[in-house]
């Protein structure tokens, strides 16, 4: 080593030089007999020196977390872990003539298959299925609820266990009540997520409430509270990332998100769990394709321009016979039922 | 030494052998430990990724080539997999941002035996490295703490010797300015220096 090539060096040189932190770190006889030499020899050094071994020496006094309390449970962890991993098969433990080797390949594909199919362990599955006109509020494993509107289902599968993601299916619509689970927003593990699907859209949520509807290839979800995300395929950006806010609603279909607007009245795409009948300024087609799929009606309409019309403001009903007799005043149309579930809209 | 120990203990790992499988753990668990525990605080998410890195190390042992440093193979593999698992994280709550998403800190307790003169230097030394970017607090650990080379860090932490070298220098650089010597000391020492 260079005695003369240390004679200058500032602190921040000393720091980053390799010999210089070896020599702190880990000393020895002939690391220390150098370092003395070059002070002797550069006494001006002297103080830097000391300076920069210090700085060190400080920073190496910090804190050790080490765990030890965790070592055993861990490795037990690793060990279960490991097991359950298939076996792999060493090689060269014995060959087997080509043909032989295609038919031992073809038994176990077989014999799996068999199994794949047979076999009975595979988590339980739900299914929860509302017909017209009916709702249904279904407590999930984690204690989260979900209110079915007409016509709508959802399935899931299994108990979910702690440290799995929740995830549920949906078709139609239903109001979630998210139990949150996470504490730590900074750390959210895997049972904390929960996951709904809904068509091609999937809604991640943490804990919060919020509405979503899938009819006639359209999605659209409603936040009530909390804050949701949802991912879909976009058909020009690919995929997509929305973050909701409480009032945010989207509406998304065929790959495209139509609409992302704030809702004045958030809680009112919910109100058909009260049995109510409500609508914010809509058309007679939207009223007539809720009759339709929540209900279960079938609506014939003379004049396609009919279904236009709207009814501005709030209607707030408790049955379809109301509903009906209200549109019927304020479009100035006629509506004849003429079977249970028929109704015939002329002008 | 250490580093040929853990060159044998490894290749026969490789070959299957479960003692050695399990001695790699217990001589690394607590190194990993400390190292996983700048980057966050969360010990669960630290013993995920170790539980995750020692099973895949297992499970893909065969393929595995031969480190020419073990520890610090480990140490990659440990980083990479808490970014990853941190990254989800941050994609999840972290809504826009794109930040490096690591952290890294150091903390000191405090030790009232230290002489006063002491204890101020040892709050200036803290001071100038928790206000550095975390990448330089990561540098100034592998370097100081664990004693590494620029090529051994830039390899642990995936960037090029050059900037492993640069991104030194500027943490130094902050050190220099809090720590440096003062004009009038250096002058006593030149005085010294000529009596």
């Amino acid at each position: 080593m260079n005695l003369e090539k240390y004679a200058r060096f500032t602190l921040q040189d000393f720091l980053a030089d390799d010999e210089f932190i070896q020599w702190v770190i880990n000393p020895n006889e002939e690391r220390h007999a150098f370092w003395q030499l070059l002070i002797s020899a550069h006494p001006q050094q002297k103080a830097v020196i000391e300076k920069a071994a210090d700085s060190i020496r400080q920073y190496r006094s910090q804190d050790e977390f080490r765990n030890e309390a965790h070592k055993d449970l861990l490795w037990q962890r690793i060990e279960s872990s490991i097991a359950q991993q298939p076996a792999t098969v060493r090689k060269n433990v014995f060959t087997l003539p080509a043909f032989m080797r295609v038919a031992a390949a073809l038994i176990i594909v077989a014999g799996l298959s068999f199994w794949l199919m047979n076999r009975n362990n595979s988590p339980r599955q739900f299914a929860f299925t509302t017909s017209f006109g009916e709702l249904k509020t279904i407590t999930l494993p984690d204690q989260s609820q979900v209110t079915l509107n007409g016509n709508s289902s959802i399935s899931y599968s299994g108990d979910w266990k702690e440290n799995a993601i929740r995830e549920v299916w949906i078709k139609g619509e239903g109001y979630f009540n998210v139990t949150h689970l996470n504490k730590d927003s900074n750390n959210i593990k895997p049972g904390e997520r929960f996951i709904v699907h809904c068509g091609d859209v999937n809604i991640e949520v943490l804990g919060t409430t919020f509405n979503v509807k899938a009819r006639r290839g359209k999605t659209n979800v409603a936040l009530i509270t909390g804050k949701i995300r949802i991912d879909y395929t976009d058909l020009a950006a690919g995929n997509k990332t929305v973050i909701m806010a409480p009032g945010d609603y989207v509406e998304y279909a065929a790959q495209k998100l139509l609409v992302a607007k704030k809702l004045t009245k958030p809680a009112q795409v919910s109100t058909w769990r009260a049995n109510e009948l409500s609508f914010t300024d809509a058309t007679l087609k939207e009223i007539a394709e809720t009759l339709q799929d929540n209900y279960g009606y079938t609506v014939a309409v003379k004049d396609s321009n009919l279904l236009s019309l709207k009814i501005e403001g709030d209607i707030s009903v408790n049955s379809v016979s109301d509903l009906l007799d209200v549109v019927a005043t304020t479009l100035n149309i006629k509506i004849e039922q003429a079977a249970e579930k028929h109704i015939n809209i002329t002008k | 030494m250490r580093n040929e120990a853990d060159s044998a203990l490894w290749n026969s790992f490789k070959q299957g052998n479960w003692d050695a499988y399990a001695s790699l753990y217990n001589e690394h668990y607590s190194l990993l430990n400390n190292y996983g525990y700048k980057f966050t605080r969360d010990k669960n998410l630290i013993e995920d990724a170790i539980h995750d890195l020692f099973v895949r190390l297992w499970t893909s042992r065969a393929n595995l080539g031969e480190p020419v440093s073990v520890k610090n193979y480990l140490y990659k593999s440990l980083r990479n997999t808490l970014i990853r698992k941190l990254q989800t994280e941050v994609k999840y709550t972290g809504i826009g941002t794109e930040e490096y998403p690591l952290g890294f800190e150091v903390s000191f307790s405090n030790d009232s035996s230290l002489a006063i003169e002491e204890k101020e230097f040892r709050e200036k030394v803290k001071a100038v490295i928790e206000s550095l970017p975390a990448r330089q607090k990561e540098i100034i650990y592998l370097r100081f703490y664990e004693g590494l080379s620029y090529d051994e860090i830039a390899d642990i932490m995936s960037i090029s010797i050059n900037s492993a070298y640069k991104m030194l220098y500027k943490a130094l650089d902050n050190l220099q300015q809090t720590l440096g010597t003062s004009p009038l000391l250096g002058l006593l020492c030149c005085l010294e220096y000529f009596l």
